[in-house]
């Protein structure tokens, strides 16, 4: 074995280390500390180390930026891993070192550490078999010279992870009828939690990342949209997830209609449409072959085309009736379709969308289901760039609940829009229309986030 | 064109100007008065026509003129006012009244924001008051609306507010100016502060707030009205419709990314209005009453009623049946459905058992199983069929026993004793390792009498183990069953056990042998006494045969006694230890039973 071997062998053996800590993290969100699954995904991770190495036996990683490193390799990131990055930089942990004296307790121990988020003492933190180790000097420093992550960041990443569950989920049940369930029920449960701190904010990258290079791309705007949209109605992050679980696999029959209908420019013929219209019954069936099936995403797959009074697909049978999670899933469904941007034409604006779907055979009843939906769109969303009256440019980042107009904003150019040296931040709320800067004039529907 | 005839009265312009009833009147402040009851109603219907035109307005700025969604508003506003007029005859009075706006006589202070805005536009174009008539149409609802869109620089080129208005024809409705001089004068182009085409709805707006001290200064006037969701979202798509947001039409094929644009219609859209009246209340009660379980289950079935051919039929039924193990989906509609399938009439009969069979045997969990066959009546052929399903399940036994114990329909409780030895002479082992462990089921006393009934020696293991066990509830328990029994095949089943045990037998057992006058019953007893017929001999044991074998009452038992007590004198002395001879005598004698 040669040296590059050997340090391929090391990687990897981190990189299964880093994957199964993650996953065990991601199951003890779920479940209770006593739950087999939290159990189980534990012994996982303690075998994994106690695996054989062909180098040192212990393995540290590094946080660096969202993202963990083995000597300086990034490691493969999934929404796993990426929430275990977060969860560590919230400690304000910036490396930890596993050796083989970890014990499933320790394990367990260093779990709740990390759900607590509390930031670790300042000498490190040590338990049998695992070194936490704190901030430097310098990260400290940085901490406290920049100010705190933009708000609107943490739900472009629950954007990002969620698409890239979401490709994986559709290539698995194209390829063979075959969910990573656990992929998706943690970005589910993420995108819930951050629902339930953040509210509508978790939409705003839906409103402002639309270009269309995802094919899935639709599947996880209605993903979020809806979870926004029922986050009311959900009594913990929990049922939420649930219930954006549903939403998020509500086209998953899709990933059995053959591409180039899929990806058609031009209007579907007769015969193409009809394949398309099975992609509810080939959700079920894609749903049903899957354990521990929840029923809602069975009902969700095959009912969010059903419209009232036999409008829609399929055609409606004694007793199946959308429930009010399709409803929502339907509606935002037709929205999102309506608004978003096609290579062959632009999106509607929301009052045309929605003029267009109450107008839809069988849709006059779900007028306070779209009701919910105008609720939870936001007008100047974080992310975007704002003109201000007096000519500024800036960037949004929080949204006040209860004045949105007055948000949170990074100054970016002076009153002759010319790029300033220090971009500064500022709450519009404490300026008003007369005296000093005024509020907003224009929102400008730039993808700010590109920049990001 | 007339000229005013003295300074400070109005210049009323218009088409048939004689018919303005405002003419000559003066216009003051003083003349501020509430409006009436049934006004206030009507003046909701004036603002959503106010904010419409002022929409429009913007509509104008970012689409090119003839587009359709502005053609759509001008024509949604034309009918408006048709469908205001249509109520009232007389024509419809905006005067600008300081920074006010009045309509007719009557202040417009119910929604004072929109009022003093578009008294503020109306003011900077010179307006003091519109009279709009009855029959307005749809080219002066377009003048109305371009008035009030038109850049100041627009105006001032074509030479002020009233050769713009002269030049297009507005039979029904009349513009009142300001007299000039009454009014600030329109800056000139290029004193204007800025350079670059100016936004005239901004300019207004801001000459608002530099130098009129009526203009509010936003929501935040009226913000601690504003603490519901509701209005906080009215509020803020109010504040859209009062300022230019929006950047631009919709997105062009190719563009990179752009955000939905909200327009500033939205809420002022009656239609939209109307979806975010309801608070969400709808929607947690159907959440409450709907159950997504129940409909799962339906469109399982109804897929695998529509399979297309028989190898769809298949793999659905897999899929059916895969679900219907998850306990979530046991709902009150599981019995429905299964009833359904037996009911000849939808599925056919074979099929329809067949699916009805497969379903109740693949429900995992036991309590379900049992509910849905103690709800479901079956024909003997099905209850056939289903047993046979059951039969085949992992958890078969358990499941199985449990059936056993429940009051179920005669066609499935008829058939099942069968199935269930049948099951357990398949392997006996698990069933003693079963009935070990499933102890409460097993000591029921419609199983064990199964068992003692079947001769089949299944429950001599069960019952060796019982014996020697302690503690001893279990084993007192399963004795009385079968001492209760008092039939031969009890009484053999408890001989092979006690047989098999050996020393040590626990002597309740002993007692319940003493039970059965039979000869079998002797036999073990005696063979009992014999094996402690040592010097080493378990008192405890003897005591206890002995006194069963005078508790059997046969005549045989006592000769045994008997013989016993003698042995002494006889031939063959001492046939039998002293302690035994001693025990034997005491027991003929009744001596006390411990
Ligand atoms: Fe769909
Ligand atoms: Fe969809």
């Amino acid at each position: 074995m040669n040296d590059l071997e050997k340090r391929v062998r090391d990687v990897e053996r981190a990189e299964e280390l880093v994957r199964c800590l993650a996953s065990a993290l991601s199951a003890r969100r779920i479940y209770s500390q006593e739950h087999p699954r939290v159990k189980k995904a534990v012994r996982t991770f303690v075998a994994a180390i106690r695996a054989p190495a062909v180098g040192q036996p212990q393995v540290c990683v590094t946080v660096t930026g969202h993202t963990l490193e083995y000597e300086g390799m990034p490691i493969t990131d999934n929404t796993a891993t990426l929430r275990l990055a977060m969860c560590l930089e919230e400690v304000r942990c910036s490396g930890v070192e596993f050796g083989t004296g970890l014990t499933p307790e320790s394990a367990a121990d260093f779990l709740e550490v990390l759900l607590r988020g509390e930031p670790i003492p300042a000498e490190g933190m040590r338990l049998p078999g695992i070194q936490l180790f704190p901030w430097t000097k310098e990260e400290e420093e940085d901490e406290s010279e920049f100010p705190p992550l933009p708000e609107f960041d943490v739900p472009l990443l629950v954007y990002r992870a969620a698409l890239d569950v979401l490709d994986q989920t559709m290539e698995q049940a194209g390829a063979r009828n075959d969910l990573a369930m656990d992929d998706i029920e943690e970005v589910a449960l993420w995108t819930a939690e951050e629902s339930f701190s953040r509210g509508a904010q978790i939409v705003a990258p839906t409103q402002v990342v639309r270009q269309d290079k995802h094919t899935w791309q639709h599947s996880v705007n209605v993903f979020l949209i809806s979870t926004a949209v029922l986050q009311p109605f959900a009594k913990d992050p929990r049922e939420l997830a649930r219930f954006g679980q549903a939403a998020f696999l509500h086209d998953i029959g899709k990933s059995r209609i053959p591409r180039e209908i899929l990806q058609k420019r031009d209007r579907l013929t007769d015969e193409e449409f009809a394949i398309m219209r099975r992609h509810t019954e080939f959700g079920v069936e894609i749903l049903a072959s899957c354990p521990d099936v929840d029923p809602l995403a069975l009902e969700v797959a095959y009912c969010h085309h059903m419209r009232d009074g036999g409008h829609g697909y399929p055609k409606p049978f004694e007793g199946i009736k959308p429930g009010p999670v399709s409803d929502v899933v339907q509606v935002v469904d037709m929205f999102e379709a309506l608004t978003a941007p096609r290579p062959y034409k632009g999106g509607l604006d929301v009052a045309e969308a929605l003029k267009v779907i109450l107008k839809t055979p069988g849709m006059e009843a779900k007028r306070a289901t779209m009701g919910l939906l105008v609720r939870r769109l936001t007008l100047a969303p974080p992310g975007s760039e704002v003109v201000l009256e007096t000519g500024e440019h800036a960037i949004v980042l929080h949204t006040h609940d209860d004045e949105p107009l007055r948000p949170l904003v990074r100054f970016i150019t002076d009153v002759k829009g010319v790029p300033i040296d220090k971009p500064f931040d500022a709450d519009l709320r404490q300026y008003g229309v007369q005296g000093g800067r005024s509020p907003i004039r224009k929102v400008l529907l730039k993808p700010a986030y590109k920049a990001l | 064109m007339r000229q005013p005839k003295k300074p400070g009265e109005a210049l009323l312009v218009g088409n048939d100007a004689e018919k303005g009833r405002m003419a000559g009147q003066p216009l003051t402040d003083e003349r501020i008065v509430r409006a009436p009851g049934t006004a206030t109603a009507r003046h909701e219907e004036i603002e959503a026509l106010l904010r419409g035109l002022l929409v429009a307005a913007r509509m104008l700025l970012l689409y090119p003129a003839g587009h359709n969604r502005v053609t759509r508003k001008l024509a949604d506003l034309r009918d408006d006012f048709a469908a205001l007029f249509a109520e009232r005859a007389e024509p419809l009075e905006l005067t600008v009244a300081g920074h006010r706006l009045l309509v007719g006589d009557a202040k417009f202070d119910q929604f004072s924001e929109i009022g003093e805005g578009f008294a503020g536009y109306l003011r900077h174009r010179h307006i003091r008051a519109i009279v709009i008539a009855p029959g307005i149409e749809l080219d002066e609802v377009r003048l109305l609306v371009d008035l009030l869109g038109i850049d100041h620089r627009a105006l001032f080129r074509v030479g002020g507010t009233k050769p713009f208005l002269d030049a297009r024809p507005h039979p029904h409705v009349q513009f009142l100016l300001f007299e000039a001089g009454a009014a600030p004068a329109l800056p000139a182009p290029g004193t204007g502060t800025e350079d670059g085409p100016l936004n005239p709805l901004l300019q207004s707006i801001a000459d608002e707030a530099a130098g009129a001290p009526g203009m509010p200064a936003g929501p935040q006037g009226n913000a601690q009205a504003m603490n519901s969701d509701q209005e906080r979202f009215e509020q803020q798509l109010e504040e859209f419709a009062l300022r230019d947001l929006l950047d631009g039409p919709a997105q062009k094929p190719g563009e990179e990314a752009v955000a939905f644009a909200i327009e500033p219609g939205l809420l002022m859209d009656a239609e939209i209005q109307g979806c975010i009246a309801d608070d969400g209340a709808e929607m947690r009660d159907r959440m409450r009453r709907h159950s997504s379980e129940d409909t799962a289950l339906r469109i399982l079935f109804r897929m695998l009623a529509e399979a297309p051919d028989e190898e769809q039929y298949r793999q659905r039924r897999r899929l059916l049946l895969q679900a219907v193990r998850d306990p979530r989906f046991f709902t009150g509609e599981l019995i429905h459905v299964i009833r359904r399938l037996l009911d000849k009439k939808d599925w056919g009969f074979e099929r329809g058992t067949e699916l009805a069979q497969s379903v109740i045997a693949y429900v995992n969990d036991a309590a379900a199983v049992t509910q849905l066959l103690a709800s479901i009546p079956l024909v003997p052929e099905a209850a056939k069929g289903v047993l046979a399903c059951l039969a085949a399940r992992e958890d078969a036994l358990p499941l199985l026993g449990r059936l056993l114990t429940s009051q179920l329909p005669s066609t499935i409780a008829a058939d099942l004793p069968r199935v269930f030895l049948e099951l357990a002479e398949a392997d006996p082992r698990r069933f003693t390792q079963w009935a070990l462990q499933d102890r409460p089921t097993l000591l029921r006393p419609s199983v064990v009498r199964i068992l003692i009934e079947s001769s089949s020696g299944l429950l001599v293991p069960v019952c060796e183990r019982l014996l020697l066990e302690r503690p001893a509830h279990d084993r007192k328990k399963l004795l009385h069953l079968l001492g209760s029994n008092g039939s031969e095949a009890a009484l053999r089943l408890l001989a092979r056990a006690v047989r098999a045990c050996g020393p040590g037998v626990a002597s309740d057992a002993l007692q319940t042998l003493g039970r059965f006058p039979h000869p079998l019953a002797l036999e073990v007893l005696r063979e009992v006494v014999e094996r402690n017929n040592r010097d080493d001999l378990d008192l405890e044991e003897v005591e206890a045969a002995l006194h069963s074998i005078h508790a059997l009452g046969i005549k045989e038992a006592h000769a045994l006694l008997w013989e016993i007590v003698q042995s002494r004198r006889s031939l063959f002395s001492y046939a039998y230890v002293r302690p035994v001879r001693v025990v034997a005598e005491s027991v003929l004698q009744g001596g006390v039973r411990r």
